[in-house]
């Protein structure tokens, strides 16, 4: 953890020689010429124009772009030629564009959120030596040489040496993810990698005080580097937004090609410029989709309140299609696999199969618990959730404490032992609990390598059985030997026996794996626990198969940590399910070697220090009943209930909203079809104009949206875990869609409607070639029955788009109400254009014959038809749903 | 040798930890410090850092000799003249805040000993001075030159004896705007481009080091902002020591490029050391 390790090795002469500082601390002077070289101790990136800067990225998006402009072109002409509607365009454009680039802009200032929670880590104020006096200053003017007073309760300002301690503890949770304490002191320690004299920023001093030497600030401390990933770390584009961007360039691309073209064969044969730009404004408009970003937001909204109700909170609109698309699941053991509830599940003699007896079993609880910090599962309730198993396992045997504790000695991290003195009938022992391979080196010399290596298999037989185990040993003490150094205490040990503890899965995981498997998602597990174990449970909930041991399956974090990102990335494909005995910090390594494979990385984590790598994800996903603030600030989802089969049911639900999302996208491209042939034709023959740009707007961000939004909100399909994630490749805007919307469909509207267009033209006595004004009766009926048309035909294109291979009325319409208002707002508004008054003010329409409005109703079996058989040719007789039930 | 320019502050002695690790890998073990008085820091205090600066390479056995240089016309000028021309040494200086936070290195003085052709120049910024000058995990980004090692060689060799680790960095430039618009064929061949890059500059390494003790890994990163992708990188993988080379070739990739690396200077999570580039 410590990136100037060099200062540890040094005595406290050395440290304050190295840092220019004394016992005196440093001289005002001297704190602020450090000041000025090194900067505050602030662990926040002062960029004051960030939020300016975001706002403007959203507004300088393509589709933004193209929409303002369009806009702004509209106001111009409506200044050059007032009365034709295009004031309301203009307005409506830039709504639309201001609209997208404000529901972008919010969901980037959430990122303020994990500073936010990550300064609540650092103290005001802080107590430090200045002059040879002890004064108060506020923590962002600490500087490297600084002497600080340490307290017990204190928070720590700043990384620093310890050059005086007394009964220090500390707890590094913030930093390690280790909530137990830890005790230090202030000698020079030899090992690199130990940390046993440095407090750090952000670390709580639990107990003692002491006195230390500040040798790295703000940014530069490791807490700082936390703070800094997560402010720094920027998203990379969702793959929907990829998708969207590259929908939006191929239809902009389209619309502005087809409008410039246009617009100059309109100059070149003769017409006018004000007609040319009109008509050029019209194919742009009828090509870009303008209601379809909007609904997208929508459409996502909806979809993060169905999935709040599977436990899944989500606080960044992308990440809910993103959890569609995952491809690999980095999920941690404890907590989200399992329940992270530790029961004591097997008492074992140190190399005996055998059940041991009432006394043994008593022993050796007895002998665990002394090594613990509290003897009873109620005083263990807010501590380590191992002691408290034990603590629990004794009392429900119903034994009772017999025995008087003299000295107790914490776990420590580095030792990964805790140790206990005792005094029981009149005899003094020490007790010591831990993982085996730290225990085996202590014990005494009579104990022979037999039983040693007798124990090392039993243990190994444990840890094969999914068992976190414990060793215990202990040894009697000398009357003199009084306890406090843990270094003798420890040595000459006899073993006492191991004690099994597990931690059960949560029972939905089994299934969840199973449908991941099936989803073809694979799910890496990363824990801290020894690789027989890891691998036990990973046997247990599917994660590997039963009876086939590979040792390519597992990395442990001591190989990890030597490995390259090349060499990292080929284990990887290579096939490691599981990575044990890793920290919370090598979790950034894991995610970033799999982002560089080009996989779509979920991650879960639940720490300070896991925020970097959950930032760093595709979906960062933090617990949210046993996560920290920083760590929920950090992710763009929260499990409620810190369950992994929650997230499979997120993404059935994320498949499902890009399911539907492609669904709605085919159904709004559809209309696009309809809106655009008129202009052609206008263009390219005397004939009048079949729909206004105010009533292309009218399907585009009128009656379109709320079907789009139904279209959102389709149940999923049986099958939908069933496919393998689309992975970065995958596009939105597709060749086959897009032939089907423009081609197929789309064609089909345009003829059915240009033909009662037409019909309605020629009855009331129109003749070819002539020219009809734009307020004439006539011309409004004719452009009424038009729009219509449309209207009434996107009821047919609406329902075939529910389904891809089936026809869409073997599932009730009923169970969707929207999709039942989207219908009655198209019935409704297609009539009301034709027969209210104001809204054939709005639009320009006027009314038509009865019997015509009911041939424009036969649109809908038309393109629903058309569609059906489609779908029979392409792809056979669908499977019925009860297929899939069953 | 090592050339080590001393102003007599107390960051010249962060600064002055540096020259002595590199002094203790030289075949000489010298220590060349020259230190020009412009009487902002009392001559007593000067003094006493210096002669501190001795005591340390006496203690580890280093020969160090202490040169005070008479103020020409400038502080810059008095130095030029008194380093030596030898393409084997090595120039350590500082790159000090001025007054008002203005910038690290531009019109500094550490900036024009930067540009001297007499030996390679090393200016660095301490921001971590309880690292007592011994980096062990090195971040190397890379611009894509074709000078390859020859350039950092000279800096890098000094790091050796003490490193665990070495990240060849290459950041390639797209356009915000440009970047969601990027197909997944481009971004990888962009990036294969980079990393081939990379791994010319490792076997070039390879070739001087044979047998080298320290890993090293390359990485490639798309981004519109390269100074903030290098701070990023520093922090995410605990980088100590960014290593940077400075061109100055032209005023307007001076205006693009000095940006970035006045802002990698000011913000930087560990210690900087900046060499001349191609």
């Amino acid at each position: 953890m410590n990136n100037c390790a060099g200062i540890q090795k040094l005595s406290v002469d050395q440290v304050y020689r190295a840092l220019d500082s004394s016992p005196r601390g440093l001289s005002s002077s001297e704190a602020q010429e450090r000041l000025r070289e090194i900067g505050r101790n602030s662990i926040e990136i002062p960029d004051r124009w960030r939020l300016l800067r975001s706002l403007l990225r959203q507004l300088t998006n393509f589709f933004t772009l193209l929409l303002l402009i369009s806009a702004l072109i509209c106001l111009v002409a409506e200044r050059l030629q007032p009365g034709q509607n295009m004031l309301i365009l203009g307005w409506a454009l830039g709504g639309v564009a201001l609209l997208n680039a404000v529901f972008s802009f919010i969901q980037e200032y959430r990122a303020e959120k994990a500073m936010e929670a990550l300064r609540h880590f650092l103290p005001q104020q802080t107590s430090v030596s200045r002059d040879g006096k002890v004064v108060p200053v506020p923590v962002d003017e600490l500087v490297p040489g600084d002497l600080l007073h340490l307290a017990e309760g204190d928070r720590v300002p700043a990384d620093a040496r310890l050059v005086e301690a007394s009964g220090v503890m500390v707890n590094n949770a913030p930093l390690t993810g280790e909530s137990l304490p830890l005790a230090l002191s202030a000698e020079a320690v030899e090992d690199r990698e130990a940390e046993g004299n440095s407090v750090f920023a952000g670390c709580l001093v639990l107990r003692g005080s002491g006195q230390a030497v500040v040798f790295a600030t703000g940014l530069r401390t490791e807490f700082g580097k936390i703070a800094h990933l997560s402010q720094a770390i920027r998203k990379e584009p969702s793959p929907l937004e990829r998708q969207t961007a590259h929908m939006v360039r191929v239809l902009t691309l389209i619309a502005v090609g087809l409008g410039i073209s246009f617009f100059s064969y309109g100059m070149v044969s003769g017409r006018s410029w004000w007609i040319n730009l009109v008509f050029m404004m019209g194919i742009i408009v009828a090509n870009v989709p303008e209601g379809l970003l909007p609904t997208f937001t929508l459409a996502l909204a909806l979809g993060s309140l169905r999935m709040a109700r599977q436990n899944v909170l989500v606080t960044s609109l992308n990440a809910v299609e993103s959890l569609g698309s995952v491809q690999i699941i980095c999920a941690d053991k404890t907590g989200t696999l399992t329940r992270n509830e530790l029961t004591v599940s097997l008492l074992s003699g140190p190399t005996s199969v055998e059940r041991l007896g009432a006394g043994e079993r008593r022993r050796l609880l007895t002998l665990a618990l002394a090594a613990s910090p509290a003897q009873t599962a109620e005083q263990e309730k807010k501590g380590d959730p191992l002691d408290l198993a034990i603590a629990s396992a004794f009392d429900r045997e119903g034994y009772g404490i017999s025995w008087r504790t003299l000295f107790f000695h914490p776990f420590d991290v580095e030792k990964k032992r805790s140790a206990g003195v005792i005094e029981e009938n009149g005899e003094k022992l020490v007790a010591v609990k831990g993982a085996w391979e730290n225990i085996a080196p202590l014990l005494s010399e009579e104990t022979n390598s037999g039983v040693i290596a007798a124990a090392e298999s039993r243990m190994r037989e444990l840890a094969g059985q999914g068992l976190r185990v414990i060793a215990v040993a202990w040894r009697p003490l000398e009357a003199d030997e009084d306890g406090s150094d843990q270094d003798s205490l420890e040595r000459k040990l006899i073993p006492a026996g191991f004690i099994g503890i597990e931690d059960e899965l949560h029972e939905e995981v089994p299934a969840a794996i199973r449908d991941c498997r099936e989803a073809g998602i694979e799910v890496l597990m990363i824990t801290g626990d020894h690789p027989d174990t890891a691998r036990t449970i990973a046997v247990h909930c599917g994660i590997l198969p039963e009876g086939v041991k590979s040792e390519t399956d597992i990395l442990t974090g001591d190989i990890l940590e030597e490995l390259s990102e090349e060499e990292l990335k080929q284990r990887l494909k290579a096939g490691v399910k599981i990575f044990a005995r890793t920290s919370p910090t090598q979790k950034m390594k894991i995610v970033l070697a799999l982002k560089a494979l080009n996989r779509v990385v979920a991650m879960t984590g639940d720490g300070v220090n896991d925020a970097p790598a959950l930032k760093a994800a595709d979906i960062g996903i933090a617990m949210g009943k046993s996560g920290t603030d920083v760590a929920r600030a950090s992710a763009q989802l929260i499990l409620l209930d810190d369950n992994f089969a929650s997230i499979v049911a997120g993404i059935r639900e994320g498949r499902t909203i890009f399911l539907n999302i492609r669904k709605f996208t085919n159904y709004v491209l559809v209309s696009n079809g309809p809106e655009i042939i008129p202009y052609l034709l206008y263009i390219l023959l005397p004939v009048p104009l079949a729909l206004t740009v105010i009533q292309i707007l009218s399907i585009d961000l009128g009656t379109d949206i709320i079907p789009s939004m139904a279209l959102g909100r389709e149940p999923p399909e049986p099958d939908v875990m069933q496919h393998p994630p689309r992975g970065h490749e995958f596009q939105l805007l597709t060749p086959g869609l897009v032939i089907h919307s423009y081609l197929f469909l789309g064609l089909l509207e345009a003829l059915w409607s240009l033909g009662l267009f037409f019909y309605v033209l020629h009855s009331g006595g129109w003749i070819y070639g002539t020219e009809l004004a734009g307020d004439h009766p006539l011309y409004r009926s004719a452009t009424g029955i038009a729009l219509a048309t449309i209207l009434l035909m996107q009821i047919g294109n609406l329902i075939g788009r529910r389904f891809h291979r089936r026809s869409g009325i073997d599932r009730s319409l009923f169970a969707n109400p929207l999709l039942i208002v989207g219908i009655l707002i198209q019935v409704l508004f297609s009539w009301a254009l034709l027969y209210s008054a104001p809204v054939q003010k709005i639009l320009g329409t006027g009314p038509v014959e009865w019997t015509v409005y009911l041939v424009a109703w036969l649109g809908i079996p038309l393109i629903f038809g058309a569609d059906y058989l489609r779908k029979r040719i392409c792809y056979g007789p669908p499977l019925s749903l009860n297929h899939f039930r069953t | 040798m090592i050339i080590l320019a001393h102003d007599g502050s107390l960051y010249g002695e962060w600064v002055s930890r540096y020259a002595i690790n590199f002094a203790l890998s030289e075949e000489d073990r010298r220590l060349l410090v020259l230190h020009v008085p412009e009487g902002k820091i009392a001559p007593v205090v000067v003094e006493a850092r210096l002669e501190r600066l001795m005591n340390d390479c006496t203690e580890h056995e280093l020969s160090c000799r202490c040169e005070y240089l008479p103020p020409e016309q400038d502080v810059y000028r008095s130095l030029r003249h008194a380093i030596p021309h030898d393409p084997t040494a090595l120039l350590v200086c500082g790159t000090r805040v001025k007054a008002r936070n203005r910038a690290y290195l531009t019109d500094s003085i550490a900036e024009k000993l930067l540009r001297t052709h007499q030996c390679p120049v090393v200016a660095l910024r301490v921001t971590q001075p309880g690292l007592l000058g011994t980096p062990v995990n090195l971040l190397l980004p890379l611009a894509g030159h074709d000078a390859g090692t020859e350039r950092f060689w000279p800096v890098l060799r000094r790091f050796v004896p003490r490193l665990h680790s070495v990240q060849l960095f290459r950041s390639l430039n797209i356009h915000y705007l440009r970047y969601p618009h990027l197909s997944r064929n481009r971004e990888q061949s962009l990036r294969d481009i980079g990393i081939a890059y990379l791994e010319q500059i490792l076997m070039d390494i390879d070739k001087r080091l044979p047998e080298r003790s320290f890993r090293i890994d390359c990485r490639v990163a798309l981004s519109s902002n390269w100074s903030d992708e290098i701070l990023v990188l520093a922090s995410r993988l605990r980088m100590q020591l960014i290593l940077l080379g400075v061109s100055e070739r032209t005023l307007a990739h001076r205006l693009f490029y000095g940006v970035g690396l006045e802002r990698i200077l000011h913000k930087s999570p560990c210690d900087v050391g900046i060499y001349r580039g191609p």
